[in-house]
């Protein structure tokens, strides 16, 4: 369910960071159709997205995967009021006990944004993804070339 | 390089092994094609979003 409202902010931090010279790329731990499903679906077609079924990247982050934090009172609470705004969950395919989390890396190997979600709600924001790259925005990377 | 961008340990030590650890892993475009993630942040910066499940 979360991810439907994450979907849309993602289809958004898509367009604006196109604008500002990034590429934005959706990571999932599903089977590859299942990201072909959402990626059609949810993500509209438009944004990059591709699939880690091992988690060799979630555990190479070591991104929080943990039973206490998919299942907190609040998590509860928050899918009860998005219910509510008539967002509803489809099928689940991937780990539900995994967490995300959001970063920022540029061709000269920096890394100028980090953010590990805590809960299942809980979801980087879009407009903190952006400022980090308006300070590297204009930036000349074809240094590397 | 001069970026303006402010690190303090040990999170300067964590964004190298990010960028280190990530760039040889390969994932799986919905078509089931390898991709390793490094070539996406080659040639412009990329932001990698990980979610939880697809649904």
């Amino acid at each position: 369910m979360f991810c439907i409202e994450e979907a849309a902010q993602l289809r958004w931090l898509n367009r604006k960071s196109k604008e500002l010279g990034a590429q934005t790329v959706v990571i999932g731990n599903g089977s590859p159709a299942a990201a072909a499903a959402f990626h059609d679906g949810l993500l509209e077609g438009e944004v990059r997205l591709l699939t880690d079924p091992d988690l060799t990247s979630y555990k190479a982050l070591e991104l929080k995967r943990s039973l206490f934090a998919s299942f907190q009172p609040r998590t509860f609470l928050q899918g009860f009021k998005l219910s509510r705004r008539g967002i509803r969950g489809t099928k689940v395919e991937g780990d539900s006990l995994q967490q995300g989390g959001a970063f920022v890396i540029t061709p000269d190997h920096q890394v100028p944004y980090i953010y590990f979600c805590k809960r299942p709600e809980d979801h980087a924001r879009p407009e903190d993804i952006l400022e980090a790259l308006r300070k590297i925005q204009g930036q000349d990377w074809g240094w590397r070339a | 390089m001069g970026r303006d961008i402010d690190y303090h340990w040990p999170l300067m030590d964590f964004a190298y092994n990010v960028e280190h650890t990530l760039s040889s892993v390969q994932a799986l475009d919905p078509d089931g094609n390898q991709v390793r993630l490094g070539t996406l942040w080659e040639d412009q910066p990329a932001v990698l979003v990980f979610i939880r499940e697809f649904g």
